[in-house]
């Protein structure tokens, strides 16, 4: 190779490079202390008409030093509140009210409040998908009540109150009581012509004289107004539906006493027919597997005919959970399940027809529920702790 | 276009002037093509002038043969050579037994016949140059001259103090040979003879350097190194034109392929095994008097992480351990670039909770993290390059002051932040996990740092997109350097970054030659034959 | 004997570089979705297989002249002037594409990774990264070829994994919820912009290996970057479903999804890697052939002086293409597929013509004569 040749080239690319170094003057570049990490955001309705509170909770951190092996130092948080017609303008008043720029990417919880989830909530959502720092994943809730008193309980177990709510949501898990839906879910449901929106509820509940927050239940909208909302249980006849619930635990009376029966897993499947007639039909067929948890009577239940007995009592109790929610949910004229959506992907030709009438055959709309269940297991134990007693009848 | 030209200008017309400079003030000694006289005593008058009668340059003269008729006259340089050998081989024979052998009567010719029927020394032969002479002693040899005749003969005496065959200091083993190459040319090659033990292997001797004349020796094995690359070598060495040649690092500058490049395109090694078994892969070796590393040539970028002991341990640690090399490598070179691209530019690539307790310990810290690192990295780099020169009592003390002491109060002051310190120390250390590659990475990861202040993580991917540019069209003697991961050879895999078990790799590297590429018969590990099928 | 070999290219690095070329564009897959929506795999496939049939007439017309770049071959069968101004329309079409896959990496960039930072600091770098590549040698290019499929490859498979639990199958349907017009349009952008151009590929082959037939490694090659554009659009589409349409990046937001178990997380770095390194072998390639049509067409002596000039060109050229991000989508969706049509099917097939019938006069010549 020519020395002259690669020492020139040389020359010049180190020019060029430095030069490019020495006038960027790196504008993405953002120190971590010029920033405030948003972990979870509300929206409240405001005083006045039009108008809204947006609610930012912010990551405090303490400064650093001192003891050097103290452990991670615990992070205060701040609610920072301010009002405005859009969430764009109020960011911007945020960020100088705090002296640094808001940080939405590490931002887990969207919390809409009651009253302005009423009037809906497509105009304000639209910030959170357009924005490339927000992220998909969040994680929305309706309050009950106003956003901005979810969001300022005391906390249980972790720094920021919007922490303990994302952690009581992911162990919601163990009761299905309470469906888990990210933003990504929700703007599926809202881009659908048919499909209604759900959102997992946070309520205040007091507590002697304390209040903390209760994360149980499911809101329900229509279009992007909330409307209406289902209880814990109810909620579940929602997620057995969906294939969603996780484990929990099924109660009933059966025979002298109640058995709890713990869920370990479930599936569903859901099928749409088109009946000759034109009529839409929907298949649903649950599977599901659980363990016997607690009994409350005398009787020995480990033998093969008790435990088909209460394999059908709990297939009826889950039954009529699906059909509860079920009904509700036709009364109200929304399809939180996304039927419509599935007649429209299995038979689109003749979807066309009746997407403008799903809110009349959804009311009507026959559902086919099976529910399969299987006992599995008695625990420890197989008799209850009395002594043993002759079956009775 | 003008700045081009105006280098080259420069550039010859001061080579011009320091050539003539030259060619006035000393005339080169060893340039001298003069013949050796038939007078003795001119030879010797001559000799003494051009040594400037040095202390240690000798002349010995005796009479020979019956009566003490023909003058005879010995010179060499003490402290180059084995006296024992001198005085009973050389001296002796010739003062005592010569005088029982009939003399020629034409005392011109045949009068070397006879001296080399005396002289009970293994290797003698006629010179009659006066350089040739000056080459002689200077090495060591003996020269004897005879009045009247006007070739000498030069005698094999050398003999001088060496080190002995220690373990080498910079590639210690666990499980291999301990011999280590010493400063001795020929003490290398007998031990890289005893390696090889074949008629193949070759030896061809040169001499470089104007003022030091070191002897360079090229090593190959005639069957299997590429003649092409042979040449090549061959050629380069003898381009050198330069005063002295000390170690053989001036000889890797020498014949290296990039010199700007900072990757190295030489491998030196400093134990026999390592380079026998380079010779039996094709390569070619350069050793060099005066230094204990031989230089091999070609060299492919993934021998930076091979080291000798890979092939005496079993080869899935040695799999394990290469893989951790190519993994420290990244982690020296990238850690910091990435620790500062992920805390200014990226911050939601860092998981929150991460994220929280950084931005904690970035409170109160007055410098961005870009300079931290950068101020961070130069104080290792101070440590280090100073704990090298301290001597070793005092050694201890500043490691202990410099990095905990210094590191601690830095983090409590509040004038770093604690996460970088860590990532400062976990850099330094993978750096030396390479070693050949330890002062690459030092000015790699500086690059990368800077390129990650201004750019972030798009800056990193420029910054190693550079580095695989430059080391794609790197070539090393013809191949490419990064064989076999760029041209791809399935079949080199297997010692690239794993090292297959030794009877999986029967084949030569592809890419160094083509004509014996078997190495070994496949043959799978014994079964035990009492054990059940 | 290796040595007089040791600047060629094996045929195996071929085969990937010619794949990780295609795999270049599998990335920026938003222009289809846009009007394909669920139905976008079956626009891939056929649009793989139009893409087929433009390359067996470009082969089989290279395969007749052999020995002969771009330009000679235009100039024997159009005749000089004419064969001169169809291969400038040629380097035209090139010029271009090397500014719009810079001003696609560019805006990908700017939006999602580094948002306040002026573009030409984004598309210097890069270029000059491209215009050192170039002037080395392009056959170092085409030797990490194998390197960066690989590594694209790698992650496909860890990220397809990575998103099995977001996967609803039920999202593949509805198939083929498309008129007529929407599925032409979609498969036409397809086919012109980043299946079509793999003729480039094809007139930078004389310069790195003395292959002679390399008709099946071209076509393998681009079966595998087909297959993962196919792969990476069927993921897509089973992760996001109805959101197809709605998203303006759909692989870049499916990637942002993955969470597995919170470890896993925020990996569009990973992709966002992968794809400036496969733009990166992309537009090596594509300067290196415009070079070197330009060298062709003038009858220069050497391509190297020119590579620096046109990638500051290409580079400032990038900058204004557009005046927006959503222009360009818009471009992307609807124009597009026209204009690349006309230069890498219609100006092939004219060749393709024009040489037949010259053939058949050739015949009819010899047979009266």
């Amino acid at each position: 190779m020519n020395t002259h040749a690669v020492r020139h080239f040389g020359i010049r690319i180190a020019a060029i490079l430095l030069s490019l170094l020495l006038l960027c003057g790196c504008w993405n570049r953002r120190e971590l202390d010029t920033m405030s990490i948003v972990l979870g955001c509300g929206i409240d309705k405001g005083e006045k008409p039009g108008e809204i509170n947006l609610i930012c909770q912010i990551e405090k951190p303490s400064p650093a030093g001192g003891e050097g092996g103290a452990g991670a130092p615990a992070a205060k948080f701040l609610n920072v509140v301010n009002k405005g017609t859009d969430v764009f303008t109020i960011l911007r008043d945020c960020n100088s009210q705090l002296g640094r720029k808001l940080y939405f990417p590490h931002n887990q919880v969207l919390i809409f409040g009651e009253d302005f989830a009423k009037e809906g909530i497509r105009k304000q959502l639209d910030f959170f998908l357009r924005d490339p720092e927000t992220r998909m994943t969040v994680m929305v809730f309706v309050a009950m009540g106003k956003a901005s008193e979810a969001m300022n309980q005391p906390t249980v177990m972790e720094g920021a109150p919007v922490i303990d709510i994302v952690n009581m949501l992911q162990s919601q898990e163990n009761t299905s009581e309470a469906p888990q839906i990210e933003v990504l879910d929700l703007l599926t449901a809202l881009i659908s012509p048919t499909t209604s929106a759900v959102a997992p509820l946070v309520s205040i509940e007091k507590d002697g004289d304390k209040t903390k927050s209760v994360v149980a239940g499911t809101g329900i909208f229509k279009g992007d107004k909330l409307v209406s909302a289902l209880n814990g249980v109810e909620t579940r006849g929602f997620l057995w539906v969906k294939g969603k619930v996780k484990s929990g635990i099924i109660n009933f009376p059966f025979m002298d006493g109640d058995v709890s029966l713990e869920i370990i897993k479930a599936k569903s499947k859901v099928k749409p027919i088109l009946l000759p007639d034109g009529t839409p039909m929907v298949k649903v067929e649950v599977t599901e597997t659980s363990n016997l948890g607690a009994q409350n009577s005398m009787i020995d239940m480990s033998s093969v005919e008790m435990m088909n007995m209460l394999e059908n009592r709990s297939a009826e109790v889950i039954k009529s959970e699906i059909l509860y929610t079920l009904q509700k949910t036709k009364v109200l004229g929304t399809d939180i399940y996304g039927f419509g959506d599935l007649f429209h992907q299995h038979y689109h030709k003749e979807w066309k027809a009746m997407e403008d009438k799903w809110k009349d055959l959804y009311r009507d709309l026959k559902v086919e529920v099976t529910v399969k269940t299987q006992l599995n297991a008695t625990g420890k134990v197989t008799r209850p702790a009395y002594p043993p007693v002759q079956k009775q009848g | 276009m003008l700045k081009n030209m105006l280098n080259k200008l420069s550039l010859y017309l001061m080579n011009k002037q320091l050539n003539a400079e030259q060619n006035k003030n000393n005339p080169d000694a060893s340039k001298i093509n003069e013949a050796l006289s038939k007078s003795l005593q001119t030879n010797l008058n001559n000799l003494k002038t051009i040594m400037s009668s040095s202390n240690d340059f000798i002349v010995r003269e005796f009479s020979l043969g019956l009566n003490q008729g023909i003058h005879a006259g010995l010179v060499y340089v003490d402290g180059l050579t084995n006296s024992q050998t001198i005085n009973e081989s050389i001296i002796e024979p010739l003062m005592y037994k010569s005088q029982m052998v009939p003399l020629p009567k034409d005392k011109n010719i045949g009068i070397e016949q006879v001296m080399q029927s005396l002289l009970s020394v293994g290797e003698v032969k006629e010179i009659a140059q006066i350089d040739e002479a000056i080459d002689a002693f200077l090495n060591g040899d003996t020269v004897l001259m005879v009045d009247g005749c006007p070739k000498a003969l030069q005698i094999s005496t050398r003999g001088w103090e060496k080190r002995g065959i220690t373990e080498p200091s910079t590639e210690t083993v666990v499980k291999g040979p301990r011999e280590g190459f010493t400063e001795s040319i020929r003490v290398n090659t007998s031990l890289l003879r005893r390696k090889l033990k074949n008629p193949d292997f070759t030896l061809e001797a040169l001499t470089i350097g104007r003022k030091t004349r070191t002897v360079i020796m090229i090593a190959y094995m005639k069957n299997l190194a590429d003649e092409n690359i042979v040449q090549m070598v061959r050629d380069r060495l003898k381009k050198i034109d330069t005063d002295s040649i000390f170690a053989a690092g001036y000889i890797q500058e020498y014949i290296g392929d990039a010199p700007f490049s900072p990757f190295p395109t030489t491998h030196y090694s400093e134990k026999p095994d390592v380079i026998a078994a380079r010779l039996l892969e094709g390569r070619v070796a350069v050793l060099t008097d005066g230094t204990p590393f031989v230089v091999s040539v070609p060299m492919f970028f993934m021998e930076c992480f091979q080291t000798g002991e890979d092939y005496y341990v079993s080869y899935f640690f040695a799999s394990v351990m290469r893989v951790l090399r190519y993994v420290s490598f990244g982690i020296s070179v990238l850690a910091p670039a990435i620790y500062v691209a992920l805390t200014t530019f990226h911050q939601e690539l860092v998981p929150t909770k991460l994220l929280i307790s950084m931005a904690s310990a970035r409170e109160g810290v007055p410098f961005p993290a870009a300079l931290e690192a950068i101020v961070l990295l130069l104080a290792f780099e101070i440590i280090r390059e100073a704990g090298i020169r301290l001597p070793r009592p005092v050694g201890q003390a500043i490691s202990i002051v410099g990095a905990l002491v210094m590191g601690q109060s830095a983090v409590q002051a509040g004038l770093v932040g604690a996460p970088l310190v860590i990532v400062v120390a976990i850099t330094a250390v993978s750096n030396f996990v390479v070693p050949t590659l330890s002062d690459v990475a030092t000015q790699v990861r500086f690059l990368l740092l800077l390129l990650a202040a201004s750019m972030g993580g798009y800056g990193i991917v420029i910054g190693l997109l550079l580095m695989l540019v430059h080391l794609s069209s790197l070539t090393s003697y013809g191949v490419p350097y990064l064989s076999p991961y760029a041209p791809l050879h399935p079949r080199d895999l297997k010692d690239s970054f794993i090292r297959a078990p030794l009877w999986m790799m029967i084949s030569r590297p592809t890419a160094l030659a083509g004509k014996d590429r078997k190495r070994r018969n496949i043959t799978a590990p014994v079964k035990d034959p009492t054990s059940k099928p | 004997m290796n040595t007089a070999a040791k600047d060629q290219i094996s045929s195996r690095d071929l085969l990937f570089s010619a794949a990780a070329y295609v795999q270049a564009s599998s990335l920026l897959t938003a222009f289809i979705t846009g009007t394909l929506r669920q139905s976008s795999w079956v626009g891939t496939v056929a649009a793989y297989a139009l893409a087929l049939i433009l390359l067996a007439i470009l082969l089989f017309l290279f395969k007749r002249h052999p020995g002969m770049g771009l330009v000679q071959l235009n100039d024997a069968v159009f005749g000089k002037v004419a064969g001169r101004i169809v291969s400038f329309c040629y380097f035209f079409f090139i010029f271009t594409l090397v500014s719009l896959n810079i001003g696609d990496l560019n805006g990908f960039l700017n939006s999602y990774i580094l948002s306040d930072t002026p573009p030409i600091a984004i598309v210097v770098p890069l270029m000059l990264v491209c215009v050192i590549a170039v002037r080395k040698g392009i056959d170092s290019v085409f030797r990490l070829g194998p390197l960066f499929s690989a590594l694209q490859i790698i992650t496909l498979i860890l990220f397809t994994v990575m998103l099995i639990p977001n996967m609803k199958p039920a999202n593949m349907l509805p198939v083929l919820d498309l008129t007529p017009k929407e599925f032409w349009q979609g498969t036409n952008t397809l086919y012109s912009l980043p299946f079509g151009d793999l003729f480039i590929v094809i007139l930078a082959i004389p310069a790195v290996s003395n292959i002679k037939n390399y008709k099946s490694i071209i076509f393998k090659g681009f079966t595998i970057g087909a297959v993962i554009t196919l792969l990476i659009v069927i993921t897509d589409t089973l992760v996001l479903g109805p959101l197809l349409s709605n998203i303006t990046l759909p692989r870049f937001l499916s990637i942002r999804l993955i969470n597995v178990a919170d470890v896993f997380t925020r990996m569009d770095i990973v992709y966002a890697y992968v794809l400036i390194v496969l733009r990166y072998f992309k537009l090596c390639v594509l300067l290196y052939v415009c070079s070197l049509l330009l060298a062709q067409i003038f009858e220069l002596k050497s391509y190297v002086p020119l590579v620096s000039t046109l990638g500051i060109l290409t580079a400032i050229y990038s900058l204004f293409l557009f005046r927006s991000g959503s222009e360009s989508s818009e471009w992307a969706a609807n124009t597009a597929g026209i204009y690349g049509t006309f230069f890498n099917t219609l100006l092939p097939l004219l060749t393709f013509i024009v040489y037949l019938i010259q053939l058949l006069l050739k015949k009819l010549k010899a047979k009266t004569s």
